[in-house]
Formats: structure tokens, sequence, C-alpha cells
């Protein structure tokens, strides 16, 4: 899901290419991590030569998100079941793929929201989309459901 | 997070320190519905120390606001930092609440 008028923008699948570095952290699918997660994203985007500050915070919003669709929807929230983040630090961009190995959902079935009048769901798809420069989604792979989420260095 | 209230001029004032997050929110939740149903339907949320809210938190607060004017009430929000600003910009939340610069004047403004 490319934003209007961007080119679309290759995702490495390695993280053995040259010039990145891999982080990955596995945690419990409980929202109480949700604010851990936030802490050690934000650690890792000042590993991104160029990031700016304020897309950190974008970065820090969208990553909660995709975290907690996967803990509401792919685990029900099953805090038995585990949540892997895959962090590559590119020399120009930041690659976050969020792991599951519960139920796969398609974000692109979610609406956008209905702008018209103030909704109680559904606005943290579109917060994704709109935070990032880059979203994919790609479900029931070998390697669980994935969620791939890019934010380009300035 | 951690929230405490407190009553200014008939108006119940939340102030919230921490992320308001799909972990959190649920705590607020069960305080402004238990404020509306003793009664109090004019609500200020205070979001001076919060820097960041999800999409659980905006949920939490359009319930809130929603329930109280329902009553004939509001809730209205104060301080909202730069970043949690934004998202309320980006949702086009910031067109359906009352936001104010204080609490003082979010208290007032229900005058």
């Amino acid at each position: 899901m490319l934003k209007q008028g961007r080119r679309p923008i290759e995702t490495p699948k390695d993280a053995s290419l040259q010039g990145q570095e891999k982080i990955q952290v596995s945690f419990p699918a409980d929202k109480k991590y949700l604010s851990l997660i936030g802490a050690i994203v934000q650690e890792v985007c000042g590993h991104v030569p160029g990031l700016p500050i304020s897309s950190s915070y974008n970065v820090e919003l969208a990553v909660n998100e995709a975290v907690v669709n996967v803990i509401a929807h792919a685990y029900r929230d099953d805090p038995s079941q585990i949540v892997q983040l895959d962090f590559h630090i590119c020399p120009d961009r930041l690659i976050i793929r969020v792991r599951d190995w519960g139920l796969s959902f398609d974000p692109a079935s979610i609406p956008e929201p209905d702008f018209s009048y103030p909704q109680e769901s559904g606005y943290g798809v579109y917060l994704i989309r709109q935070l990032m420069d880059d979203v994919s989604y790609e479900p029931g792979t070998v390697d669980g459901n994935c969620v791939t989420l890019v934010k380009l260095a300035e | 997070m951690q929230l405490t209230s407190a009553e200014m001029s008939n108006v119940v004032v939340f102030t919230l320190s921490g992320r308001l997050d799909a972990y959190t929110a649920p705590g607020l939740r069960r305080q402004l519905f238990a404020a509306i149903q003793q009664g109090h339907y004019r609500l200020v949320v205070n979001l001076g120390d919060v820097p960041l809210i999800d999409s659980a938190g905006l949920a939490t607060l359009v319930a809130g606001m929603k329930h109280a004017r329902q009553q004939q009430g509001d809730l209205r929000l104060a301080a909202l930092q730069p970043g949690v600003r934004m998202i309320f910009e980006m949702t086009r939340l910031d067109r359906a609440f009352e936001i104010l610069d204080s609490t003082e004047s979010a208290v007032t403004s229900f005058n």
C-alpha cells in the first residue's frame, strides 16, 4: 500500500544484505509490554542514519498499532503467544517486520474511517498507513504472518 | 499511566500522566463512565503529560465524549502535546472535540 505519488519501495527480504543490521525482539502477546516496545522502537530509530526525531514518534505509534492488531486479532488476546519484531537498520531506511503465528487477517479489508463523524474503532490500520512510508502484508508464510513497515530516512 | 481526578466549578477534571494506549485506555474508560453514571456530564481530560495516544486511547475518548453529549454534557480536552495533536488532526478528531490549551480554559468553556 503506497501513498499516492510515491515510487514503489524495494524492501529487501534478506537481512544479510550489505550495510544492513538486524535486531530481533520477541515478547508475549500482552498489551502490558506496549510501552516497553515503544521504548525499544525509539532506541532503534536513534541508530538509523538521518532519521529525524519526528519520524521516530511516527514509527513508535505505527509499530504500537501493528502489535495491538496482532495481539487482538491474530492471537485473540492470548498472552501465551509470541510476537516477534525484526528491525533492519539500513543506511537509508528502517524496515520493521511484525510477525505472528496466529490467525491471519487482511488489513486491506479494513475500510478507511468515515471522517464525517468520530468513530470508536477503525483508526489503527489507517494510522499505520499514514505514519509509515510503505506498509505490506504477507499472511501465512513459513515465518508466520508478517506486516512490513518501512520508514525512509531523509 | 497515572490518573487523578478533581472537581472544579462542577466540572470533573481527569489528569493523565503517561501513555494512553491499548493497555492503559480501559482504566480511563472505567473512570469516565463511572463519572457519567454518577451524574457528572461535564468532563475535562488534561493530556499535558501524555506523550502518545494510540487508536485505543482515541476510541476511549470518543466513547466518553459521545456518552457525555448524550446527557447534554461534553468531554473536552486540554493541553495536547504536539505529537498527540498531530494524531488528532490526522484522524480529523480535532474537529470533533473541543480542545483547549489548559485545564482552566477547558473548565471555563463550559460556562
